[in-house]
């Protein structure tokens, strides 16, 4: 497999985003691109990533590959790409090369490891608002949420989606009105709630894409979706009130 | 290396820095010598350390242009050593014809006990018979018998005062060409109380290998205030071969015994440069330490002066031959180490306390800190099964840092341990997707 990206950036933010939930993945190079499917230890986030082939300026790859890779030193190693530096990546059945192409070219080489395949079973759900919004606004309110929580709240109607949270630090409501949307749809009233350390290492890839698709039901996971040159999504599982 | 209170020890009485109506009758007694035998051939001088009696007996030497006959304190001064070297001595003439002798004798009051047994009378009729005068020394001429003292014509030093200290100070930062703040020199003689060995032996202490003294200098010199007289101490111990004065050196000091101990350990080897000696002295030390431990186990203080003899004496006549010149003392390594220690010690001391509090183990924090805690360190090692001790004991991010020992795996563990944690606490329970 070698695969060359001339803009790191995509790259770079979803593996941020992903090593921090995430210690190790196995990564699936196939002619469609490289595909990172993945739950974090607790079973709470599952995240898929799909870097497709097209997104590259050079992709190729004979046979299907699985990279066992330590996402954390692999994390570490794009941190050192500079943003005009071109990042290709190769892979043998041992290692990852990963080569930032820039004044100088900087060879790291990163051992692959064996990752225990889980079984990704992908929760059939009936979401019953989607809510379309520009990244920014969402990593921005969950900034304003962490402020008093540790949870955050979604809730939608049919006048607007909310964010909020509230503790023992008082409260805070973050309103974004249908017309600031891009896209809006809410069949019912929905709403959830769920853990902030998730989020925020979600809404730190939020740069990739020009907007944020948020789907959310009753109790349910809430599934965000960044939808770019790559496609990052995200399927969290909520904190349901205890009777 | 020459110790500055050698090198510049006065070489004529009028150079003997204070003291002056002492030695201007030391003066008058060597005048008497020169006319005809005086009524008292020994002269005693007494006085507290460092106001200047050895001085004063060299001064003489020299200003007579006398040989010199030591019999030292460090010197095992038996009556067969006496007659030896001071008896044919006080007999015979000059190797260099026309030349007198002077006899000086350091720490007379020291003389006794069983080792120097019959020391004193050897003396006593040395200074009937002597046709050579003798000056002899003490710090306290009241241990000597009355009837001793009397052959004698004592004279007393004083301390010597901090301005004359002070002056003497100056001279050697000058002949030294070192640039010292007075404020520095102010402080050592003040610190030295009339001591002007001590005060030199602190200035050559501080000034070794400066050129200059600032006053910031002069902190560490009032910090060093108990390490310059543990210095003392330890030089004592170090450099003499009589028991009393080593005794005497420790049972004297302010300092615990067992910091002199430690600072006897490091600077042993400094001192001791025969491989023999160096076995013996650090075999009494290792027994002084064995009594340490059992006076701290027992509490039974009745067991100190055995502590006390053994690295006092039984160092000081570990030694075969003398060790002369100036040691620079080293502050103890071991100190060092222990205060870098503490900070980790009271940690676990504290996590122990913790663990108490949570009435899980049901054991005393002590316990704790000896059973438990190294447990839970092998425990940390694994990464699954720290993450339970976490969540079972609330441990902190500290506690975690303390016992993996590494602040990164601290970090991770302890981060996806909280958000496992999260789950069980207040609004709400975290589900996991494997329930829908």
């Amino acid at each position: 497999m070698r695969a060359v990206l001339s803009d790191a950036k995509v790259l770079k933010l979803s593996m941020d985003a992903i090593s921090n939930m995430i210690d190790e993945a196995n990564i699936e190079a196939s002619e469609a691109g490289l595909r990172l499917r993945a739950m974090d230890p607790a079973h709470v986030a599952l995240v898929d990533f799909l870097l497709p082939a097209g997104s590259f300026d050079e992709y190729e790859c004979g046979s299907e590959m699985v990279l066992g890779v330590d996402l954390d030193r692999l994390n570490t190693i794009l941190k050192r790409a500079g943003s005009a530096d071109s990042v290709e990546l190769r892979a043998d059945g041992e290692k990852l090369d990963i080569v930032l192409h820039g004044r100088a070219k900087r060879r790291f080489s990163l051992p692959l490891i064996e990752v225990g395949d889980e079984e990704l079973r992908v929760p059939e759900l009936s979401f019953l608002a989607a809510v379309e919004i520009e990244p920014k606004l969402l990593s921005e309110a969950i900034k304003d949420v962490e402020i008093a929580s540790e949870h955050v709240t979604f809730a939608c109607d049919q006048q607007s989606f909310r964010i909020s949270g509230s503790g023992d630090l008082g409260s805070v409501e973050v309103e974004i009105s249908r017309e600031e949307a891009i896209s809006f749809s809410c069949e019912a009233p929905a709403r959830s709630m769920f853990s902030i350390d998730y989020l925020r290492d979600m809404t730190r890839a939020g740069d990739l894409a020009e907007s944020a698709r948020l789907s959310i039901g009753n109790d349910i996971p809430l599934k965000l979706e960044y939808l770019g040159s790559a496609s990052l999504s995200f399927l969290l599982a909520p904190r349901i009130e205890s009777e | 290396m020459q110790t500055w209170v050698e090198k510049y020890r006065p070489r004529t009485l009028k150079e003997v820095a204070g003291n002056t109506s002492a030695v201007s009758e030391v003066a008058r007694w060597a005048e008497e010598w020169r006319r005809h035998l005086p009524e008292k051939r020994a002269l005693l001088l007494y006085g507290p350390p460092g106001s200047g009696k050895t001085s004063t007996a060299y001064a003489l030497a020299a200003e007579l242009g006398c040989e010199c006959i030591e019999l030292n304190a460090s010197d095992w001064r038996t009556r067969e050593v006496i007659e030896r070297i001071v008896g044919t001595a006080s007999r015979t003439g000059s190797l260099k014809p026309g030349r007198k002798k002077l006899i000086i004798i350091d720490e007379v009051d020291g003389i006794h006990g069983r080792a120097e047994y019959g020391g004193l009378a050897a003396l006593r009729k040395l200074i009937t018979q002597s046709s050579h005068p003798i000056v002899m020394i003490a710090n306290n001429p009241w241990k000597l018998p009355a009837d001793f003292r009397k052959l004698t014509r004592m004279v007393e030093f004083r301390r010597i005062n901090q301005r004359t200290v002070l002056k003497v100070l100056k001279k050697i930062c000058q002949a030294e060409g070192i640039q010292a703040d007075e404020k520095v020199l102010r402080i050592i003689a003040s610190a030295s109380s009339g001591d002007l060995r001590s005060a030199i032996n602190d200035l050559q202490a501080l000034a070794e290998g400066r050129k200059k003294l600032e006053v910031r200098d002069a902190e560490v010199v009032s910090i060093r205030d108990t390490e310059v007289k543990i210095f003392e101490t330890i030089q004592r111990v170090l450099k003499t071969g009589s028991i009393d004065r080593a005794v005497d050196a420790v049972s004297s000091s302010d300092e615990d015994p067992s910091t002199i101990l430690s600072w006897l350990a490091e600077n042993l080897p400094l001192e001791y440069r025969s491989a023999d000696d160096l076995a013996l002295a650090y075999s009494y030390l290792s027994r002084a330490d064995v009594f340490y431990g059992r006076i701290l186990r027992r509490q039974d203080w009745g067991l100190l002066r055995y502590m006390i003899e053994l690295m006092s004496a039984g160092v000081a006549v570990a030694k075969k031959q003398k060790y002369r010149g100036y040691t620079k003392y080293r502050y103890p390594e071991v100190f060092v180490l222990m205060a870098g220690r503490k900070g980790e010690k009271q940690k676990f001391k504290a996590l122990a306390e913790k663990l108490k509090e949570s009435r899980i183990l049901h054991a005393s924090s002590r316990e704790i800190e000896q059973e438990y805690i190294p447990l839970l360190m092998h425990i940390a090692s694994n990464p699954a099964h720290l993450a339970a001790a976490i969540k079972e004991f609330g441990l902190e991010r500290s506690h975690i840092e303390l016992l993996t020992g590494s602040k990164s795996s601290a970090e991770k563990a302890y981060k996806s341990a909280m958000k496992a944690e999260k789950t069980s606490k207040s609004s709400g329970r975290q589900v996991s997707l494997g329930e829908f």
